[in-house]
């Protein structure tokens, strides 16, 4: 049993540590948490039931448009709202207080528009099995899978090797030198946030294949997001994959082990120790 | 109408005592503040507990309420005194979960999901304050004197260091005093006032359970604050003011009640979007001690102005 439930974890870690790479390079380059972006996951799932339901599309094509869409509102948010404000020097909550504030608005929109009671999207068709040792998992949990490792993958390769990619760890890495050496720092902040919500809306497309979207799993994501990304703040897109996946099974674990309403407890009491390990950790070190 | 009204201003009693309590700590500490509801629900849990279980009369149990409160908060920020900003505010968002976690999973206690229902209402000797008019009274005196400790607080020698410390923390080091002391103590008491707001909260409903207390009313605090402008004395009751009866009125306007909980939360995010992109030290920000008439002299020396707002660097 115990391993069914490690590898069904590890399935819902791989969408954390989708949402964890976005939040955390929103975090780098514009220096604020990006509070919406739970709004963000929320939309994409939405628009993934909209798009497969209502106007009955292949699922890939539902999940492809409703990503890109969601793409391009937060965009449009992030070009009104964020950017204006960081450009005119605000504080740094004062932006992220701001991002919870469309975070809010956006909840309660989805809410009036499809209702706050769960929605259930597979309409009732259900996946293939497959066994492996004693392990069953279905086509569903192996795609998400594929897709979420495959675009932190695609993501880091781009980060890597193209230009564009070194501008972004340039800006990174000091947002002033970048500038003078001819980087344009505003757009290429935008480009990260772009990149972001397309990370945070595809994750929200995957929470929508497993079969029910419910207007509480916004908050869900961003508590997931910011956990994931401050464990893995040290080792970059690999610490968030790997925090991703080690916080999925610690949950499925002892969520098997107790009940499931202890989930939210037990990952920001994760988060909790490793901030406080780290800070005193460190602290006992510089004195000795 | 007259018990809807009255209904209303016992709600912004106590949420403006929350609300001054955020302040003290957001605004004249300079600690971001997410984890108001998790003293809130301190405070309340207590006085649910305390008053179906035992028969303790209600002065003391009020008191237990705030001391409960004042003792975890100074815990809890002892403990985040090493704490980066970023972090610090984390661990109190981080202790809202927690603490809601726990209150849905203590069942004994605390009965879990399903709540706390009839809580009585309080008794103050043969006084019987239960309902209307005189809870309301009750309420808007404990509210005005949260807000007169505020007021003496922040023009106290301990004020003056706080604000001295939200502006500079190593410079004020330097003066010989302990910045984590006067964190620790401002965040303690400022939470004590949470303790106070859920204790009224608890009697008033007479019902509580988790989701009542938990992250939506820290944000929905914080953002009175950030409303009204933070570090203002008067911004925090204007904030309240603002997102309690602003919704209240869209109510007359005939909307579902399936969807007025949802405008209402659609609103004050709205709110605070706007408040932030066009005035982001709030809506008294800067207004707050300009001019005061001559009739409000009786409250004494002007107290000096706030050269901070919240959008130079609240926390460096």
């Amino acid at each position: 049993m115990i391993p069914q439930i490690v590898v069904a974890g590890l399935v819902t870690g791989c969408v954390y540590a989708l949402l964890a790479v976005g939040f955390s390079i929103i975090a780098n380059s514009m220096h604020f948490f990006n509070l919406s972006h739970g709004g963000i996951l929320l939309v994409g799932a939405f628009l993934t039931y909209f798009f497969k339901v209502k106007l009955n599309l292949a699922l890939p094509l539902a999940i492809l448009l409703a990503t890109v869409l969601t793409t391009v509102v937060f965009l449009a948010v992030a070009s009104a709202v964020f950017m204006p404000m960081r450009a005119r020097g605000s504080a740094k909550w004062n932006v992220a207080m701001a991002s919870l504030g469309v975070f809010i608005v956006v909840q309660a929109a989805v809410g009036i528009v499809f209702g706050t009671a769960p929605i259930d999207v597979t309409g009732g068709t259900v996946p293939r099995m497959f066994q492996l040792f004693d392990v069953r998992i279905s086509s569903t949990d192996i795609t998400i899978a594929v897709v979420a490792v495959a675009s932190i993958a695609l993501f880091s390769v781009f980060v890597r090797t193209t230009k564009v990619g070194m501008a972004v760890r340039a800006a990174v890495n000091d947002r002033e030198i970048a500038g003078l050496v001819g980087a344009n720092v505003a757009r290429l902040e935008l480009v990260v946030f772009g990149i972001g919500a397309f990370l945070a809306a595809l994750a929200g497309g995957l929470v929508a294949m497993t079969g029910a979207v419910s207007y509480t799993m916004g908050l869900d994501g961003l508590l997931k997001a910011i956990v994931v990304s401050i464990l893995g703040i040290e080792a970059g897109v690999l610490g968030a994959l790997i925090g991703g996946l080690a916080l999925g099974a610690i949950e499925n674990v002892t969520m098997y082990a107790t009940a499931s309403s202890w989930r939210d407890g037990i990952s920001l009491l994760i988060l909790m120790a490793y901030i406080y390990g780290t800070v005193y950790v460190r602290r006992t070190r510089k004195n000795r | 109408m007259m018990s809807f009204l009255v209904h209303i201003l016992v709600l912004c009693s106590i949420y403006i005592i929350l609300a001054v309590g955020c302040n003290l700590i957001l605004g004249y500490g300079g600690m971001i503040q997410m984890g108001h509801g998790a003293f809130f629900a301190v405070g309340a849990y207590a006085a649910a507990i305390l008053s179906t279980r035992t028969s303790i009369p209600w002065i003391p149990e009020v008191l237990i309420s705030m001391g409960l409160a004042l003792v975890v908060g100074l815990i809890l920020a002892w403990s985040m005194v090493p704490l980066d900003p970023d972090f610090f505010s984390l661990v109190t968002f981080g202790f809202t979960i927690v603490v809601v976690t726990v209150l849905m999973n203590w069942t004994s206690l605390t009965s879990g999901a399903a709540g706390i229902p009839g809580i009585p209402g309080i008794h103050l000797g043969a006084l019987d304050i239960t309902q209307g008019g005189g809870f309301l009274l009750l309420a808007a005196i404990l509210a005005s004197a949260s807000m007169w400790f505020v007021y003496l607080l922040v023009r106290s020698s301990f004020g003056r260091a706080l604000r001295a410390m939200r502006d500079d923390d190593i410079g004020f080091e330097a003066t010989g005093r302990s910045a984590a002391r006067a964190k620790v103590y401002a965040y303690g008491l400022g939470v004590m006032l949470a303790g106070l707001g859920g204790n009224l909260y608890a009697h008033y409903i007479s019902y509580i359970d988790p989701n009542t207390v938990g992250v939506d009313l820290s944000f929905l605090v914080l953002t009175m604050v950030v409303v009204g402008g933070v570090g203002t004395f008067t911004g925090p009751i204007v904030g309240t003011l603002l997102l309690v009866v602003f919704p209240e009125m869209l109510r007359f306007i005939g909307l579902p009640a399936s969807v007025g909980g949802l405008i209402r939360q659609a609103l004050y995010g709205f709110l605070l979007v706007v408040i932030l992109y066009f005035r982001p030290a709030g809506l008294m920000g800067g207004l707050d001690w300009g001019k005061r008439p001559r009739w409000l002299r009786f409250l004494g020396p002007r107290p000096p102005a706030n050269p901070v707002g919240p959008d130079q660097e609240v926390a460096p």
